[in-house]
Order: structure tokens, then sequence, then C-alpha cells
């Protein structure tokens, strides 16, 4: 691999790690969506570089390219914090309710 | 009698707190906002749509487009005091601060030119991952009361 060149294979690899990782069970529903819009994340990466490169854009405008594509980034990782919460939450609550019913049958009425 | 008087208080705590309402560590859905956000974002797709159309021709200009960017940051401003009055939309705020952030790029962008549509298609793929992030997240609120 040429030096500097990035491994887009690789960055879509660990990216997709890492949303995995803080996702679990969630991430089978929301896959498809979220690998297609780190990859094109990635592949926006690149069109930037190469308009750089190419002259066709300034270096002012490549940085606020690359801003408005470090926020999207931002906002997607956002929403798998977000997604991976309210999986917790609901864990968390359905745990909670299997205690209130063990109890309440064990005692035999509704005490909680 | 220590003892059980210990016991006793200690089985009615754990009760009190089995009792309390679920455990929230995120906000409700809150449908006012989930509208204003898919409202932008019709606008948004809009305003690309004429993007493009008019690309290359005197009507492409930033002057052409104030309306929009006025719009759209009154919009973000009314969004981020609804969801400031509420609990827990932390991750809704600071997503609602990066579209802001991303609008005002675009904006720097339009007032010096597109010279290549290249540069309105990357813009427009980041708005459409900006979009589909925070309705995702809108939806999972939404379906989290079912």
């Amino acid at each position: 691999m040429p030096k500097n060149k990035i491994d887009i294979n690789e960055l879509l690899k660990s990216m997709l790690s890492a949303s995995k990782n803080v996702l679990k069970k969630e991430w089978k529903n929301i896959s498809p969506i979220a690998e297609l819009q780190l990859k094109n994340i990635i592949h926006n990466l690149e069109q930037i570089a190469v308009l750089k490169l190419e002259g066709k854009i300034t270096e002012h405008q490549a940085k606020l390219h690359l801003t408005i594509q470090k926020e999207s980034f931002k906002t997607i990782l956002l929403s798998f914090e977000g997604i991976g919460i309210i999986t917790a939450e609901k864990t968390i609550n359905a745990a909670l309710n299997a205690v209130k019913n063990t109890i309440n049958k064990t005692i035999g009425w509704r005490l909680i | 009698m220590i003892i059980n008087i210990r016991s006793f208080s200690f089985f009615f705590a754990f009760i009190f707190l089995f009792s309390c309402s679920e455990i929230r560590l995120i906000q409700e859905y809150d449908a006012v906002s989930d509208n204003k956000i898919n409202s932008l974002q019709e606008k948004t797709s809009r305003f690309f749509v004429k993007l493009n159309r008019t690309f290359g021709l005197p009507e492409n200009k930033y002057d052409k487009y104030i309306d929009f960017y006025d719009d759209f940051k009154s919009d973000i401003h009314i969004l981020e005091i609804r969801t400031r009055s509420i609990e827990k939309t932390n991750i809704t705020q600071q997503q609602i601060t990066s579209l802001l952030t991303q609008v005002n790029s675009l904006e720097a962008l339009h007032k010096s030119g597109f010279k290549n549509k290249e540069e309105i298609i990357l813009v427009e793929s980041a708005f459409d991952n900006t979009f589909t992030a925070i309705l995702q997240l809108q939806q999972a609120l939404k379906n989290k009361r079912n």
C-alpha cells in the first residue's frame, strides 16, 4: 500500500466494529442504514481530498467541506449513542418489571 | 427487636425503590421536535433540488437563497429552545447544534460560490446522512413508548 494512502476498507471495518460494540443487540436492525451512512462519509472525505489535489477548491473551502462531513459523522455517532441508551433503558425497565412481577406473584397480591 | 425493625425498614425501602416509576436514561419522544426536524429536512431537500438545477446560472448565487438560510436558522433556534425545555435531551441538543454548524459552513461555501457540481453533491450527501441519523434517533424514541 502506498504511503499516506488510506485503507478505506480497513477504516470502514474499524468504524463498523466500534458501532457494533456500542449497539450490540440493536445493531442488526440499523446496520444496513448505518453501513451506508459510514460508507458515504468515507467516500465524501476521499472526494474532498481529490477536489483539493486537483485545485478545484481552495484550502478554505476544503476545510468547510471537512467541517460539514465531520459534523455529519458526529450526528451519526450521537444517534448510535442514543439508540444504545434506549436499549439499556429498555433492559433495565424489563428487569425491574420482572422483579415486580416475581414479588407480586410470590406474595399472592399486588404489592408493587 | 432492633434487627426486626431494621429488616422491616430495609424491606420497605426496597419496595419503595421498585414501586417508583420506570427508570429514564434518555428523553421521552417529543412529537413537536420530531415534526420540526421533518419540516427542516423537507426544506433542505427542496433547497438542494433548486441548487442542483440552477448550477452555473445566476439563480445559483447566494443572494437568491438568503431566505432559506434565515428560515433554517430560525427553525434551529426554535428547536434549541424547545429541546432545552425538555429533560434528558442532551443528545438531540448536540445533534441540533451540529446541524447549525453544518448549515453555517454550507452558507460560507455558498457565499464563495459553487464552481463544481461535485461540491453540491458532497454537501447534499452529508446533510442526507445527518437527517437520516437524527430521524433514526427520533424513530427509536417513538418506538420506545410502544
